[in-house]
């Protein structure tokens, strides 16, 4: 013990960690777009794509394996946008993009099944977001609000074809903004960016301490 | 449509790679990073931009300089201990960006709204993901060469330098500044 | 310019540094999808990570 002790005190300290930080606005739209986002991706992805994605939206996923030892899904890899290892002028940075949300199921139909804690188990997640202003108003004229909601968290993976059921820890970035006429909610996603990288038995609390 | 969106496509992970290299390159070799964010632009003051929103591992900060503060805290080594290497290294292990607004114009000179369609990758506003790890210290005691490993998420949302982009052919500083700031490590 | 901004989000409470993620209770209007069964999961019996 004295020897970790010793090991402890010989490394700078990292900045502590608070809880979830969401500054989203008096109408509560990020808790109540997440409550459906992640059933509906782990149960029925069309729905999702068809109440929250339009031809404007962008979704693409970044897999990154920490571990040589990371059985990592081959259809994950195949449609991995890393700006780092690809190249910013590569074309498959171009062709990785998916944009418009029957795209976007396609694609999702692809990816590995997934499961997600409840957000409930508040320990499991970390979520952070904010309003921002200045994106374009779908209308035209003027300046719109979005919605940046950041999610750092877990879930169960299981690519059926290859065989691998496991954990992975994830980050998704969503970025909302108001919807055209006639879409099923006053908001649309913008953009999602989804992170996957190998999990850590580390990783297992996410929520850290709450705020003094 | 995918035709149209080309040149926003490869302009966005051109800005991305600049910014990436810049920003964790500044972090590592222990220099400021302030001036990449909106806060102190006098063109986005003028205009009345709201100050950049940085939120680190969940708290809310002021100003980049604040959050210029936190890194160096963090770098701190406790007395007694002797570091033959850099006291926290960021690794960038992956990066992705996204257009969000591709007709960005707040605070914009009329003149690069006049020649710059929203097709041109010029006017954009950008969703930038980066991934990676932080390594604190070095370990004495095994073949890893750091004490503790951390796993990093950082969000950025970018807007672009007017003053820069102004200039024809301007080579010198960013093209993009930091309107918003997410960071978490874990 | 802001005040005529389309904001679907309402505005941010004024003095809001920190929040906590809750998800909301039942009583809010959680989005109620049909849930149909197309999860392929059986249960993970290991990490094969």
């Amino acid at each position: 013990e004295e020897a970790d002790a010793a090991l402890k005190a010989s490394y700078p300290t990292p900045l502590p960690r608070l809880a979830s930080n969401l500054r989203d606005g008096d109408n509560q739209v990020a808790s109540t777009f997440l409550r459906a986002v992640f059933p509906l991706f782990d149960h029925d992805r069309p729905t999702l794509a068809a109440q929250f994605y339009d031809e404007d939206s962008h979704f693409t996923v970044t897999f990154v394996a920490d571990s040589p030892s990371d059985p990592a899904s081959k259809t994950c890899l195949k449609f991995s946008r890393n700006i780092q290892s690809l190249g910013a002028r590569n074309p498959a940075t171009l062709q990785r993009m998916f944009s418009g949300g029957n795209v976007i199921a396609d694609l999702w139909r692809l990816l590995p099944a997934t499961r997600h804690p409840s957000l409930d188990q508040a320990d499991q997640w970390l979520i952070d977001g904010h309003t921002f202003p200045h994106l374009a108003d779908p209308s035209g004229h003027g300046f719109a609000m979005g919605l940046m909601i950041n999610v750092n968290g877990q879930c169960e993976e299981a690519d059926v074809a290859e065989s691998l059921f496991g954990t992975r820890t994830f980050s998704r970035c969503f970025i909302l903004g108001p919807s055209k006429p006639g879409a099923p909610y006053p908001y649309r996603v913008l953009s999602d960016h989804l992170t996957l990288h190998t999990w850590s038995p580390h990783d297992m609390n996410m929520g850290g301490q709450t705020p003094a | 449509m995918a035709s149209l969106q080309e040149t926003n496509i490869r302009c966005s992970a051109e800005a991305a790679k600049n910014f990436v290299e810049w920003y964790y390159r500044q972090v590592n070799e222990a220099k400021p990073v302030a001036q990449g964010y909106v806060n102190g632009n006098a063109t986005y003051d003028k205009a009345g931009h709201p100050p950049a929103d940085i939120c680190i591992n969940g708290l809310a900060v002021a100003t980049p300089a604040e959050w210029g503060k936190l890194l160096e805290q963090q770098r701190v080594v406790p007395s007694g201990a002797s570091l033959d290497r850099k006291a926290v290294r960021y690794e960038v292990q992956c990066y992705d960006v996204h257009v969000i607004n591709s007709d960005y114009r707040f605070a914009a000179p009329p003149k690069l709204v006049d020649i710059h369609a929203p097709t041109d990758g010029v006017r954009m506003m950008l969703m930038l993901s980066v991934s990676g790890s932080v390594y604190f210290g070095a370990s004495s005691k095994s073949n890893d060469d750091y004490a503790l490993k951390q796993h990093f998420n950082d969000v950025f949302i970018l807007v672009p330098n007017w003053d820069v982009l102004e200039k024809p052919g301007a080579k010198f500083g960013r093209k993009y500044l930091v309107a918003s700031h997410t960071y978490r490590a874990y | 310019m802001a005040a005529q901004a389309n904001n679907p989000f309402g505005m941010p409470p004024a003095q809001a540094l920190h929040h906590p993620f809750t998800a909301p209770s039942s009583g809010q209007p959680a989005p109620s999808f049909g849930m149909p069964a197309q999860n392929p999961f059986g249960a993970p019996a290991s990490n094969t990570f």
